[in-house]
């Protein structure tokens, strides 16, 4: 089984059970730090897990882009390597050029720690077989709220790029179950190609028997299978 | 539309082959890129009221012009000087001209001195940069910075990086003048934007736009000499162009400037930060408030090694790094 | 002792003038603050022991034994005064700290709770203080990655003054990786890395034991900034190189800074050291000798290792982008020996500098308090209907829910928790495979009445919570927030609330492994003296072996029995409701340790027999407060059965000790009731789950539970967002 490759930055704080999820679905995971992008080729694919890349300092994830491993993530992506980037992680990925729009500071203007819903949409990536369902997740975020100019957006409609909104727990995608002034409700997109994802929420935080749902293991399961 | 003051510079519209002659030079368009520059040996005064003509002047400022704007470019400094074709004329760079003269002082002298009723020769506490408009007509009258931008004379940019580089030119050449034995006390610039719209400096750099006293005196090697009578107005030119060509690879110790880029989320874009203050500060009684936006200071402090390179490395960071163009917008000034 | 006196013994004993660094370091150690030289005398009334006890009070975290080869790491302190002046950057270096703390002794941080206490919402400062407290603790808690799972905040004039932020911090270790503050190896190197050195900080032990001056602005540059960047890379470093097993010694640089560190390090190892203070990275050029041994400049590590393991050392810090500077080393000498630029500028005995100052002589006089009550009747009447009482009580701040905090604080971060804030106690999965329930509490308000009972049941409400949840209590950590210790009255408080406290400890057989005083929150407004409530807080800490074993602490389903377990009690004295009509009686006011344990030895078989379907204990606010959480959480309804002692008010916001409100099937009403009778606990049927989501008082009387949502959840919100 191919390794899948969890990448710290300076700041990251979701590596260790990022790692742990994915190794409880059975795949083999090695935490990469920023000092060792070498490693990024080695790996079959990469999880940027959350957390404050660099303070946030700057913007979130504006200095990842900086760094050697920055170029190496944009090597992988552009190899077609399955990329997720999760909460700090997409902000990475949106700032690293790999993801379109950019994540701008919560509406509500606090740190957001909550359950919310997302509605899965079909979409371009290797979540499309996750289409139709909702999943509790887990939000927590400042900066959370997703921002594209109109045409741009509407591209990504066109290319099918949104991949998850968020949405009451009937899947009904409402501006009531917004949490962060995110445009549309949008929560996760995807590249052109399908192969980067960006989520909001966070899967590796519902795996657990003892975590509130384990929906979770389905948008990790997608991930893994994207790999083989 | 832009404003133009009441005099045009008369380059900025030439075609090829058509020339301008001022009062000491003669311009004259080689191709879409490059001017022609040749030097006169004429010397004027006075907005042109005291006139003369002085042989081998046109041949000295020229050398001085090029020495001068050489160690500026190994500096950094864009100047718009390409190559010397002979003795009095030289290739340069087609410039957009700003129609607004840069001058630096470090010492009260001329104008400055009638202007504010002091004392000639007093050294001032920080080296004070003034604006004029170019306009003969209208005796090179001083503008206020804000003014000149308002009325489109140069835009704010332009200005920020005119400034950035009087300040910086000053402390080369006033380094440069002290190993000869002369204080640089004023010196007048002139920048024009080329068809990529850098901004380079144009125009000559000669004992005609600077004033140079022995140092620890009030004896002038510049164009007071003609000016006031005060001797062989040649003699001093030469004096400047023989101790310069003298000094050989000398290498100033570089000044710091700091460039302060300021990031402000673009209108539409929904300021959280803002909001947050907006609501602490109505809390605490300005109930006046109807907005209020939180940006970003960035305050950078570079050596001037090699300006040109530092400006553009930066300007590559400001907009790959530094703001997320579809979210943010950035202004930047300078300070020295 | 006065100022003149420590000088003289100073100079009596090192036979000359000390100089300028030895006089800030002698000044810096034997503050309040660094010294807890009106404390410490009596911390031995304390039960410090257990089998379970792995490392007790002394340094920078209580250490205890929780089985398969891990020890939790517990510590407790107060950012009080840094609060009051800056309170964004003086709440998130307390985070800071407190996380170093943990870290200090080789445990990777788990968990974050805060008790923050404030004055009313009404006032614009408090809101200002409480907003930015939060915010403080939110942006460093989450951007370092360490879950904040709970806590609890209050608002009372008495912190119009003197705001409290107390930061509980919560980490794990196997046992064989565990790091001591004990420099005993002569020759061993001092390794300090992390930020540099600044001039924050500098003198900040000393005013924070100080009457806290009207002139708050001027202090600002003694409070600290944080980076919580630099301390995810410390957590990720010290972490390498703890498994490296290259750190022969630790410490953090707290309250007292470089000079703390080093002399506590070295006293406990029985050595000294020689120290070179040229060799550290300094923010600002001209920083004197004496300014670099007290600053307290946060995220900054000391550690001794071996001079063949330094390279190794280096490269791990390089790695993480952690600057270093290698002091000097560990020397037999037991001196404090500090040079700059090779000249001595410091030159003392460790044992001088740690405890060479003599105790403070200090009063101890009860408040003249006697009020002149006769009869409480005469101060609330029986009210009309319940429902409005209850939404009184259940619409006041401190009642109301905390959501707009916690909201703001990443409690899911690290994938282990399990149960999340504004239910109950938090629990956290351990990597041992046990569970983590853990609380913070106080009843400062009860304590104001009677400090000796007060603190003993802030500590049993923790006990409490931590009981109902399956957990078994391992261990207490305190925060002792008082005013000052000099003025007699205050000093009272402060012991009677020790002693209190002491006695949970030795009754229940939990051992207090860690704590930390706060005195001096005092502070004279316009010509008036100020004074917080006297604030034990209390830190439980509880093990449940399993995910099974886990008590709901909401309700599961409708059609079970609903009864209060535990001695009657209609009495409102100390309580939130007593508080909020003003009515300050102390009479009914007491510890009943026999009570508690007849009703913890009940739960404790009714939990092993799996009887319970939930289980919480009546906290603040009463039985109304505790049945509205666990039925808002769960959407579940409940009516109350017929009975005139259900129509009192008393019944139902008394915070009367030792009860808890438990669910149960009714096919198990027998066996519960056997149980009752066999450990001699009075259970009282209170009503059943039903499906409809309402609270049926009576016929007449019922309270749609979105109502009570409405009561309970936006008072918080409304004072803050608009």
């Amino acid at each position: 089984m191919s390794t899948i490759g969890v990448i710290r930055f300076p700041g990251t704080n979701n590596e260790l059970e990022t790692k742990r999820s994915l190794e409880r679905l059975g795949a083999q995971a090695k935490i990469i730090p920023h000092f060792k992008p070498e490693l990024v080729r080695e790996v079959a694919a990469l999880y940027l897990p959350g957390g404050f890349s660099y303070g946030d300092y700057l913007r979130p994830g504006a200095v990842a882009k900086t760094t050697e491993i920055g170029i190496e993530i944009v090597r992988a992506a552009d190899e077609g390597k399955p990329i997720l980037g999760v909460c700090n992680g997409f902000q990475v990925l949106t700032e690293l050029g790999l993801l379109p729009g950019a994540l701008v500071k919560n509406t509500s203007t606090r740190f957001i720690a909550k359950w919310i819903s997302i509605w899965i949409e079909r979409s371009n990536s290797y979540l499309e077989d996750l289409a139709g369902t909702t999943l509790s997740l887990p939000i927590a975020h400042y900066s959370g709220s997703y921002y594209q100019t109109k045409d741009a957006l509407e591209q990504m409609k066109q290319k099918q790029q949104i991949v998850a909104r968020y949405s009451l727990t009937s899947g009904d995608v409402t501006p009531h179950a917004n949490p962060n002034g995110s445009l549309e409700n949008i929560a996760g997109i995807a590249n052109k190609v399908g192969n980067v994802i960006g989520l909001m929420p966070h899967p590796e935080r519902a795996i657990e028997p003892f975590h509130r749902t384990q929906h979770g293991k389905q948008i990790i399961a997608s991930f893994l299978e994207a790999i083989k | 539309m832009q404003n133009t003051p009441s005099v045009q510079v008369p380059t900025n519209n030439l075609a090829q082959n058509e020339e301008y002659e001022g009062k000491a030079k003669i311009i004259r368009v080689l191709d879409e890129q490059t001017v022609l520059v040749k030097f006169k040996d004429d010397l004027t005064a006075f907005d042109g009221v005291k006139k003369a003509t002085k042989k081998g002047k046109g041949h000295l400022n020229a050398q001085i012009t090029k020495i001068l704007f050489s160690y500026l470019q190994d500096k950094g400094i864009p100047t718009h000087f390409l190559e010397q074709l002979d003795d009095t004329t030289f290739r340069a760079r087609k410039l957009r001209m700003i129609p607004v003269e840069f001058v630096i002082r470090n010492y009260s002298a001329g104008s400055f001195v009638r202007r504010y009723g002091l004392s000639k020769g007093m050294k001032l506490k920080k080296p004070i940069l003034e604006l004029f408009v170019k306009s003969d007509a209208l005796h090179d009258p001083l503008i206020d910075p804000n003014v000149a931008i308002e009325l489109g004379f140069l835009t704010r940019d332009e200005y920020e990086k005119g400034k950035l580089y009087s300040y910086l030119i000053n402390d080369f050449l006033s380094q440069l003048f002290d190993q000869i034995g002369l204080t640089l006390v004023d010196f007048k610039l002139e920048f024009g934007i080329d068809q990529e719209g850098t901004l380079y400096l144009g125009d000559e750099l000669s004992p005609d736009s600077m004033r140079l006293w022995k140092k620890g005196t009030q004896k002038s090697f510049d164009k007071d000499v003609f000016r006031e009578d005060k001797g062989e107005v040649i003699e001093a030119y030469e004096y400047v162009y023989r101790r310069l060509s003298e000094i050989n690879d000398f290498q100033p110790s570089p000044p710091e400037f700091m460039i302060n880029l300021s990031i402000r989320l673009k209108p539409g874009i929904v300021d959280a930060e803002g909001a947050v203050v907006k609501r602490a500060l109505t809390r605490l009684g300005l109930t006046q408030l109807s907005e209020a936006r939180v940006g970003k200071l960035i305050d950078l402090k570079l050596s001037a090694t090699n300006v040109l390179k530092s400006l553009e490395t930066f300007a590559v960071g400001r907009t790959e790094f530094l703001i997320n163009p579809l979210i943010e917008k950035s202004e930047i000034s300078f300070d020295v | 002792m006065s100022i003149s006196s420590e000088q003289t013994l100073i100079e009596n004993t090192l036979g000359r003038k000390p100089t300028t660094s030895e006089a800030a370091m002698l000044e810096v150690m034997w503050s309040e603050h660094v010294s807890y030289k009106s404390s410490k005398r009596w911390f031995h009334l304390f039960n410090t022991e257990s089998p379970d006890v792995y490392l007790g009070i002394g340094e920078g975290a209580g250490l205890i034994d929780i089985g398969n080869g891990y020890v939790i790491g517990l510590a407790l302190e107060s950012h009080n005064h840094p609060s009051a002046i800056d309170p964004f950057n003086g709440a998130a270096t307390g985070v800071g700290g407190i996380i170093r703390d943990i870290l200090s002794q080789g445990c990777r941080p788990i968990a974050l709770l805060d008790a923050i206490r404030f004055g009313p919402l009404t006032h614009p400062r408090s809101r200002f203080l409480f907003e930015q407290v939060v915010q403080g603790i939110a942006s460093y808690g989450n951007s370092v990655g360490v879950p904040t799972v709970g806590g609890e905040v209050e608002y009372d004039e008495a912190y119009l003054g003197n705001c409290l932020v107390n930061v509980m911090c919560v980490g794990i270790a196997p046992k064989d990786k565990i790091v001591r503050s004990i420099a005993n190896r002569p020759g061993d190197l001092f390794v300090l890395f992390g930020a540099s050195t600044g001039r924050d900080g500098i003198h900040g032990v000393t005013f924070a034991s100080d009457d806290l001056a009207e002139s708050m602005q001027e202090d600002r540059g003694s409070v600290q900034i944080g980076d919580p960047l630099i301390e995810k890379k410390l957590i990720d470093a010290v972490m390498e190189l703890r498994d490296a097993g290259l750190i022969n010694a630790m410490q953090d640089l707290g309250g007292g800074g470089l000079t703390c560190a080093v002399s506590e390090m070295c006293e406990r190892g029985g050595t000294g050291c020689e120290i070179h203070l040229d060799r550290i990275a300094v923010r600002e050029k001209d920083m004197e000798p004496w300014e670099i041994l007290i600053s307290e400049s946060q995220e900054r590590m000391l550690i001794t290792c071996s001079p063949q393991n330094l390279k190794k050392v280096k490269e791990i810090l390089d790695s993480h982008d952690l600057t270093l500077a290698v002091l000097g080393s560990v020397t037999p000498s037991k001196r404090f020996v500090a040079k700059y630029h090779d000249s001595v500028v410091a030159d003392l005995p460790i044992d001088f500098l740690i405890e060479g100052f003599e105790e403070p002589e200090r009063q101890l006089i009860p408040p003249n308090s006697k009020q002149n009550v006769t009869s409480r009747k005469n101060l609330f009447q029986e009210p009309d209907k319940l429902a409005d009482e209850f939404q009184f009580l259940l619409s006041s701040s401190n009642i109301a829910s905390k959501r707009w905090v916690y909201q703001q604080y990443d409690h899911t971060v690290q994938g282990n928790t399990v149960l999340e804030p504004g239910i109950g106690p938090a629990i956290i999965a351990l990597e041992n495979g046990a569970y983590l329930a853990l609380s913070l509490d106080s009843l400062p308000f009860l304590t104001s009445l009677d400090p000796y009972s007060g603190a003993a049941n802030s500590a049993m409400k923790g006990i409490r919570s931590v009981i109902a949840t399956g957990a078994k209590p391992v261990a207490l950590v305190d925060n002792l927030n008082f005013g000052n210790p000099e003025k007699p009255d205050s000093y009272w408080e402060f012991v009677e609330a020790i002693k209190g406290i002491a006695q949970v400890s030795h009754d229940f057989h939990i051992p207090v492994v860690g704590g930390n005083v706060s005195l001096y929150n005092e502070a004279t407004i316009n010509g008036k003296r100020s004074k917080i409530l006297p604030t034990p807080v209390i830190g439980v800490a509880g093990i449940i072996s399993s995910l099974e074993s886990i008590v709901p602490q909401v309700l599961t389903a409708p059609d079970h029995l609903i009864a209060i377990v535990g001695p009657p009690s209609f009495s409102i004295d100390g309580s939130e409701y007593a508080r909020l009509k003003d009515i300050r009686v102390k009479e009914d006011i007491s510890y009943e340790p026999r009570e508690e344990q007849k009703s913890i030895s009940f739960l404790g078989v009714a939990q092993k027999q799996e009887l319970l379907k939930s289980c919480k204990p009546v906290g603040r606010g009463g039985i109304i407060t505790t049945l509205t959480k666990m039925m808002l959480q769960s959407n579940t309804g409940v009516k109350i059965d017929d009975s005139p002692v259900f129509s009192k008010i008393g019944f139902w916001v008394s915070e009367g000790s030792a009860r808890y409100i438990v669910e149960f099937s009714r096919n198990d009403l027998n066996k519960i009731q056997e149980l009752a009778k066999s450990k001699s606990v009075t259970i009282k049927i209170l009503g059943k789950t039903i499906n409809t989501p309402s609270l049926i008082l009576s016929e007449d009387e019922q309270i749609s539970l979105q109502t009570l949502m409405g009561w309970f959840e936006t008072p918080i919100v409304q004072a803050m967002e608009v």
